[in-house]
């Protein structure tokens, strides 16, 4: 994978509604310009009240993203080698696992 | 090959036919000089007409209306030459998630859509596309993706298929040009539901 020399990236993922305000998050996945398979990625994941998820796993193209004060990475690689991946969501242990999809923020 | 046999391949969707409507068609248009001149304006790439016409000869089932009378290369590049002159993308009527965003005090300009109550029409706007895409995710994330990195950061087909490792833009293409499909008919389902 490659991507633009001249363009960032960031897709955004957001939790599905739900009325448990709670369990609401949001994830960035940032592409820096000329990212390749072997470029890191990061990450940050938010709740719902904008602050940084303390800690968790956010399972996102087939992988399961260590969360530790808002911030993940993923290896752009494996990233792209799960694009078909449905399975999206954020576990955090005392709330349930909350799915989520991509959206164009 | 003959007009006929050229149309009847294209009427199938076979690469065969398809590489011949890129070859004498869509890159000869979009390098006349008034085409490549709208389309700079506009910012459509020859993979976008690619798209559309594909969309319409096998989405839409406008190859059916050939009648052989003429040269097929000049009918399919009358259609070209006629998607590049109206290109202006405000009022296609297109599903485009660029002009939903939510609260960003604009017009939603990729939406055809009349409007009495601009405010509810822009939140509908935004529930409903936000529905389609969800409805798209769900089919296979990649086409999600294509259609964000097309419509959202306007890359090109041959950077879509460099960032997702797609096998060639043509595929960057069909899968976009179905991605348009799918979403115009979710669009119809679920506003036809709203306005019960």
């Amino acid at each position: 994978m490659k991507t633009p020399a001249d363009k960032r990236i960031i897709l955004t993922f957001h939790s599905i509604p739900s009325r448990n305000a709670a369990t609401r998050w949001k994830a960035r996945v940032v592409f820096e310009p000329s990212s390749t398979d072997d470029t890191v990625a990061a990450v940050t994941v938010v709740d719902g009240a904008g602050a940084p998820v303390k800690e968790g796993v956010l399972e996102l193209a087939g992988l399961s993203l260590a969360v530790k004060d808002g911030c993940a990475a993923v290896r752009c690689g494996d990233f792209v080698k799960g694009k078909h991946s449905i399975k999206l969501r954020l576990v955090r242990e005392g709330l349930p696992a909350w799915p989520g999809v991509l959206t164009f923020e | 090959m003959t007009d006929a046999e050229w149309a009847a391949l294209v009427a199938e969707g076979s690469d065969e036919g398809w590489k011949l409507v890129w070859e004498r068609v869509v890159e000869p248009e979009s390098r006349s000089m008034r085409s490549a001149e709208l389309m700079k304006k506009y910012s459509i790439t020859a993979g976008d007409i690619m798209g559309m016409m594909f969309d319409e000869m096998v989405g839409r089932g406008k190859i059916a209306l050939y009648r052989g009378s003429g040269s097929f290369e000049g009918w399919l590049r009358r259609y070209a030459r006629g998607f590049v002159l109206n290109a202006n993308p405000a009022p296609h009527g297109e599903i485009s998630i660029e002009g939903a965003h939510d609260g960003d005090g604009e017009e939603p300009t990729g939406m055809d859509l009349p409007t009495t109550d601009k405010e509810v029409l822009r939140k509908e706007v935004w529930d409903i596309t936000h529905r389609c895409f969800l409805d798209l995710w769900m089919s296979d994330p990649e086409r999600a993706y294509v259609h964000l990195l097309k419509t959202r950061f306007m890359l090109s087909s041959e950077e879509v298929k460099n960032f997702l490792d797609v096998s060639s833009t043509a595929n960057v293409d069909q899968i976009f040009s179905r991605n348009i499909k799918f979403m115009r008919e979710r669009w119809r389902k679920y506003d036809s539901v709203s306005k019960d």
